[in-house]
């Protein structure tokens, strides 16, 4: 007898089983375009990747450090610790005096270091980035690493969910969602040009800056 | 009965402005939006679109032998900056053309993808109202009206616009017909783009020039919005008559700046050499730019018979979409 919840039992699955491979060719042609619209790629989700010439570890240790933010991000700067252990206030200055509290969640083992994010306020932090570091060795027999930094379309970024403790009059981060996938890319490059300009030169990882 | 496109004419001021004529001259050199451009022309203080309108409808009546008096039903305009605030400006043309219309309409809405809409809204007079012949005007004349004054001219999107006109005679005949038209109305971003004179109202005295902005804010969602509308918008019209991108021989979009053309000949595939746009030599040319675009190509017989051409575009900051689809028989 089939186990309730059994593959078999489930609709809408495509296997082997039953799903002819001369009918999964049709589906994966159909599937396939010869270009697809920013909003389906970028729409929900906003994931990107780059190779890094630069060890896995060195890029893990850089990318874990908070203060690495201050080198190779667009606009976050002036880092103050808070109270909470962990937790670091800072400017936004892609947004008019607008504060930014974040906090870097990381695994060595697993080579992943996440950046928990929110504007204004430091008690839910909601702009979540994530980064999963890979040795480019495995992937692609090649030195370095691999980055894969991906971000998701949280609800709030539709409308400010503390309208009350925003500046007057500064748009609101979401609004600029459909350039994330533009804003990361260059992010994403300053971060490439900082690690493989250290790494070839034999210099300290950094980060340089601390405040 | 089809609404057919018998004949375009295209129509530029001669005073041709480079780009040192602007300020700004780093943001122009380094954003794109601001770029791209290296001449464009604008209508002269005294010159009124209404002139330009008369003599491109003159050239085209004598190219065609019209009767002016029998052969004219209907004169619809969109003027981007009106001759006059109150009147309008296609009676005005009538009597420039000495010509004797039953019906005018000066319209001023769907800026960018009003060539459209004028032949749109002429095929349902052609079907209600018995109309057989009719001109449609465009004009563009925010280059000079607008950014060619002494301070608005300061800022980097003023070397943007261009001015340009185009006529176009259509006739309710099967001759060269429209294919197919899709369009869409957006009035939830109708507010996104608007004129500003710095505190005051345009009809209110005041000292400044004024200019058209966007809604800085919202510039990542108003990009957004025109990448998927447009090709939205073709991809409609070919599945109407049932044909692929790939069967378009040439597109013909307004050409707000090159980050747009670009995207819209991308999103549908097409190689760079079946986009035709005048981008660098005439600027933004707003609603004038389909059919000017149009007729310049028709003339320089890049555009040959049995060509599928696809136009398409929006308008503002995306407040109205649609695409048309035409063969050059």
């Amino acid at each position: 007898m089939l186990k309730h919840g059994s593959v078999e039992n489930l609709e809408g699955l495509r296997r082997i089983e039953n799903t002819s491979k001369n009918q999964m060719g049709g589906l994966m042609a159909d599937i396939t375009h010869a270009v697809y619209p920013h909003d389906q790629i970028y729409g929900d989700y906003c994931p990107i990747q780059a190779h890094i010439n630069c060890p896995p570890d060195k890029v893990f240790e850089y990318m874990s450090n908070p203060y690495s933010l201050l080198e190779w991000t667009y606009s976050m700067r002036k880092f103050e610790k808070t109270k909470t252990e962990g937790l670091f206030f800072g400017k936004d200055r892609i947004g008019d005096n607008t504060d930014i509290y974040f906090k870097v969640v990381s695994n060595q083992k697993a080579l992943t270091v996440d950046y928990h994010c929110a504007w204004d306020q430091g008690d839910e932090l909601w702009m979540i980035y994530l980064n999963r570091i890979v040795p480019a060795e495995t992937v692609l027999k090649k030195q370095g690493s691999i980055v894969f930094w991906q971000n998701c379309r949280h609800q709030y970024y539709e409308s400010n969910p503390f309208p009350e403790i925003a500046p007057k009059g500064r748009p609101w981060v979401g609004q600029f969602w459909d350039f994330f996938y533009a804003g990361h890319m260059v992010e994403l490059d300053n971060l490439k040009n900082i690690l493989e300009y250290r790494h070839l030169n034999n210099l300290p990882i950094g980060p340089y800056l601390n405040e | 009965m089809s609404i057919s496109l018998i004949d375009i004419e295209e129509l530029l001021p001669e005073t041709i402005i480079y780009n040192d004529y602007f300020g700004e001259e780093e943001i122009r050199r380094t954003n794109r939006m601001f770029s791209g451009t290296n001449e464009r022309r604008h209508i002269g203080r005294n010159e009124y679109a209404s002139d330009y309108i008369a003599l491109a409808s003159q050239r085209l009546a004598q190219r065609l032998n019209l009767n002016i008096v029998s052969d004219i039903d209907m004169i619809v305009t969109n003027v981007s900056v009106p001759d006059e605030p109150f009147t309008g400006c296609g009676a005005v043309v009538g009597k420039k053309l000495g010509a004797k219309p039953k019906w005018i309409l000066d319209l001023h809405n769907t800026g960018c993808i009003s060539f459209l809409y004028l032949v749109d809204l002429v095929h349902a007079y052609m079907l209600t109202k018995n109309v057989k012949h009719a001109l449609i005007c465009v004009a563009q004349t925010a280059g000079g009206r607008i950014f060619g004054q002494e301070d608005t001219r300061q800022i980097a999107q003023a070397a943007i616009p261009g001015d340009g006109f185009a006529v176009a005679y259509v006739t309710n005949s099967d001759d060269r017909p429209f294919l197919s038209f899709e369009f869409e109305n957006y009035p939830d971003f109708s507010e996104d783009m608007k004129t500003s004179f710095k505190g005051r109202h345009w009809w209110e005295s005041r000292e400044s020039s004024g200019s058209i902005d966007f809604d800085e804010n919202k510039s990542a969602m108003i990009i957004a919005r025109g990448n998927r509308a447009v090709p939205k918008m073709i991809k409609k019209v070919c599945q109407n008559i049932e044909l692929n991108f790939s069967q378009i021989d040439y597109l013909i979009t307004n050409q707000p700046n090159i980050n747009f053309l670009r995207n819209w000949r991308e999103a549908i595939s097409l190689p760079q050499e079946k986009q035709l746009q005048t981008f660098d030599k005439y600027a933004n040319l707003f609603g004038a730019a389909i059919p000017i675009n149009l007729a310049t190509y028709v003339k320089n017989e890049t555009i040959k018979p049995g060509d599928l051409i696809c136009l398409a575009g929006f308008s503002h900051a995306c407040d109205y979409s649609g695409a048309s689809l035409i063969r050059w028989t």
